[in-house]
Formats: C-alpha cells, sequence, structure tokens
C-alpha cells in the first residue's frame, strides 16, 4: 500500500502540474483557433479596399481594441485617434457635428463568438453595440493569424460597399502596457 | 531520504492543486480587488440620480459588457437596446436624427486600469472613447461587490452633473448569457 502511495504520488504530481501550465499558456502557435486567439488585442490598422481604391475608414492612427475570452465572449471597440471634443462636455448633448463625427468615427459591439478551424473564420454575435443595425447580428470574419499580429478580413464593413482589413497586435505580458492574458471566468 | 522525498511530493501537490484550484475560481471572498474584479460583466441597471431626480440614461432594459482582464486591460460597452436602426444601413449614412439618438444611446471605452485595495477604487485609463471627452482621462471609480454583484459608483457620468450607479452581473457562462 505504502508502494502504491509512493508510486502514485509523483504521477500525481506531474499531473497536477501540466494542468497548471496549460491552464496558463495563452499564446500558443499551435491548438485550435480559438485558443490562438483567446487575449487582448490592440489595433494597428483598418484599411478600406474598394475596387483597388485603398482608404482608411477611420483615419490615421486609429484606436482600438479587440478582447476575446476563453468563455466565448468579446468586445470590440474602434475609433478615429483625431474625433473633436464635445464643447459642452457632456455626451448626451453634443451638436449634429459632433454627433456625426463620432457616429462616423467609431464603432463598440460585444457579444459572444465562436471559431471555426476548417475555414479560418470567427462569428462575432453581436448582443449589443454603438451602430443599432448590427445589434442582434452576427458578424463574420476571416482570420489571418502570423505571429502576434491578426487581421480580421470583412467583406461587409458598417460603412457600406468594399472590403475592411483590420489588423491587430497581440498586447505584450506586462502590467504597464498589459497583456494577452485571459480574463478569469 | 525516500520519507523527505514523499513529504517533497506532497508539498508539490498540494501546492499545484491549490495553484490550480485558486486560479480557477472565480469567486474569491478574499484575496486582492483586482482578483475579484477580474472576469466579463454584464450590465444589470445604470441609474444615475441628480439631485433626487433618477434617470436612467440608457433606458429601462440596458445592454451592457464590461471586461476586466487580469492583465489589466479593461473594455467597456453600454447601449440602449431601443436605439433606431439607420435606414441607409450604412453607420456613415446615418441622419442628424439617427446620429443623435446613437450617440446618445451607446459608448464604448477601453484601455488599462488600475485598482485601490484601501479605497475599493477603480482607475480606468481611457486610451480611447466614443466619447472623445473621455478619450486620454482617468475615470475613477467606487466599486462594491457582493457575491457576483458588481455595482460600481460614478461621481462624474458621461451626461453630466449627478451620481451614476451601474450594476453588474458576472457573466457564469457565455452561452447561457447570450440567451438573454
Amino acid at each position: 500500500m505504502k508502494t502504491i502511495c509512493r508510486m502514485a504520488l509523483p504521477g500525481l504530481a506531474a499531473l497536477a502540474l501540466v494542468a497548471f501550465a496549460a491552464h496558463g499558456g495563452s499564446n500558443q502557435k499551435t491548438g485550435s483557433l480559438k485558443q490562438r486567439l483567446q487575449g487582448t488585442w490592440t489595433l494597428v490598422s483598418a484599411v478600406l479596399d474598394q475596387g483597388g481604391t485603398k482608404s482608411e475608414p477611420f483615419g490615421p492612427g486609429p484606436k482600438g481594441t479587440v478582447i476575446l475570452t476563453s468563455n466565448d465572449r468579446f468586445a470590440l471597440i474602434i475609433t478615429r485617434a483625431d474625433m473633436p471634443k464635445f464643447a459642452s462636455n457632456v455626451r448626451t448633448t453634443g451638436t449634429a457635428e459632433e454627433n456625426r463625427a463620432v457616429v462616423q468615427g467609431s464603432i463598440a459591439y460585444f457579444g459572444t463568438y465562436t471559431t471555426n478551424d476548417a475555414d479560418k473564420a470567427i462569428v462575432l454575435r453581436n448582443e449589443g453595440g454603438t451602430f443599432p443595425n448590427w445589434t442582434g447580428t452576427d458578424q463574420k470574419r476571416t482570420i489571418e493569424l502570423s505571429g502576434d499580429e491578426l487581421k480580421f478580413v470583412n467583406p461587409n464593413p458598417s460603412m457600406g460597399a468594399g472590403v475592411v482589413v483590420v489588423t491587430w497586435k497581440r498586447v505584450k505580458e506586462g502590467r504597464a502596457t498589459a497583456s494577452a492574458a485571459e480574463p478569469r471566468q | 531520504m525516500k520519507t523527505s522525498n514523499r513529504v517533497v511530493l506532497s508539498a508539490l501537490v498540494g501546492a499545484a492543486f491549490a495553484a490550480s484550484a485558486a486560479s480557477a475560481a472565480g469567486n474569491q471572498k478574499t484575496g486582492k480587488l483586482q482578483q475579484q474584479l477580474v472576469g466579463t460583466w454584464t450590465m444589470v441597471s445604470d441609474t444615475v440620480d441628480q439631485g433626487g431626480t433618477k434617470v436612467e440614461p440608457f433606458g429601462p432594459s440596458p445592454k451592457g459588457q464590461m471586461l476586466l482582464t487580469s492583465s489589466g486591460h479593461f473594455s467597456i460597452v453600454l447601449t440602449r437596446p431601443d436605439v433606431p436602426k439607420f435606414a441607409s444601413n450604412s453607420r456613415t449614412g446615418g441622419t442628424a436624427d439617427e446620429n443623435k439618438a446613437a450617440m446618445q444611446g451607446g459608448i464604448g471605452y477601453f484601455g488599462t486600469y488600475t485598482v485601490g485595495d484601501a479605497d475599493k477604487t477603480v482607475n480606468l485609463h481611457v486610451e480611447a472613447s466614443t466619447f472623445p471627452n473621455w478619450s486620454g482621462t482617468d475615470q475613477k471609480r467606487i466599486v462594491a461587490l457582493t457575491g457576483d454583484e458588481m455595482t460600481v459608483t460614478n461621481p462624474t457620468p458621461s451626461i453630466g452633473p449627478g451620481t451614476a450607479t451601474l450594476v453588474w452581473k458576472r457573466a457564469k457562462d457565455a452561452r447561457k448569457t447570450a440567451q438573454r
């Protein structure tokens, strides 16, 4: 009996350590698409291609983030860097010009997501957001992953015809810049 | 020697399981405030008290989500579910009324956050927001946790004077909350 205990213990210890290590890993190069997408990503660029004519729908140097959690939830926010502040300093009393600049210069939405390894796609199930037409819809994006760079290819952008390629960069570990860690469930 | 090996192994097993359990547990009653806050939160209500008059800036059934990551990132999106859809179906083709309803009925912001254990506060360092006046600012909030419910008090709401009280519920499982 004692021998069995002695044999079992190292095995248990190894199992426990392996399980713990696997739980902590968040930046696999291999594994399912979902595992590789989980984490915090910061916006690099958003480019709209309309039949060869390229433009930046959120202007130069846009700000944004997408967070993909291990419990299937996401939040995505993109804004122009140069939206004018509201003179009133109150969100609900913007002028027509101020409101327009924000609505045309930003988007934010959240919900749940699923991934499809076969066609390298992510489906963002929109539960709510700042563009009402997308609420309750599924937004499918084709995924291109290369190291710490992620591209969302969107053939149905919110500003109309064309194809938008949104490029994200994985946020590195580290408190100051904040990292790729997943929200705990 | 064999005895000490066994002792070491037992300790290792214990430590490994304890660490694993701690990282999996989502609702500790003890520990630093940040550990209790990390996760996915779904908005229950948002009420602004303007000197006794209470208003719900996102309506009676707001939709919202707050993500607080263990790495110190946050993302918050709050919306009214009854903002009218744009007739053009294009975000950049809204009328003045459509833009106004969308602007007044939604907000998104993100950045990094720090936690004050002593005064039970969260300081949101806003990198960017759909309300441009908040971009680059720090938004300090007082938090109170009761089980899976978090109450966030904001003395400087984006709709002007008053004190906003936001109630959040921890999202347990995406498949269940998605059906809400």
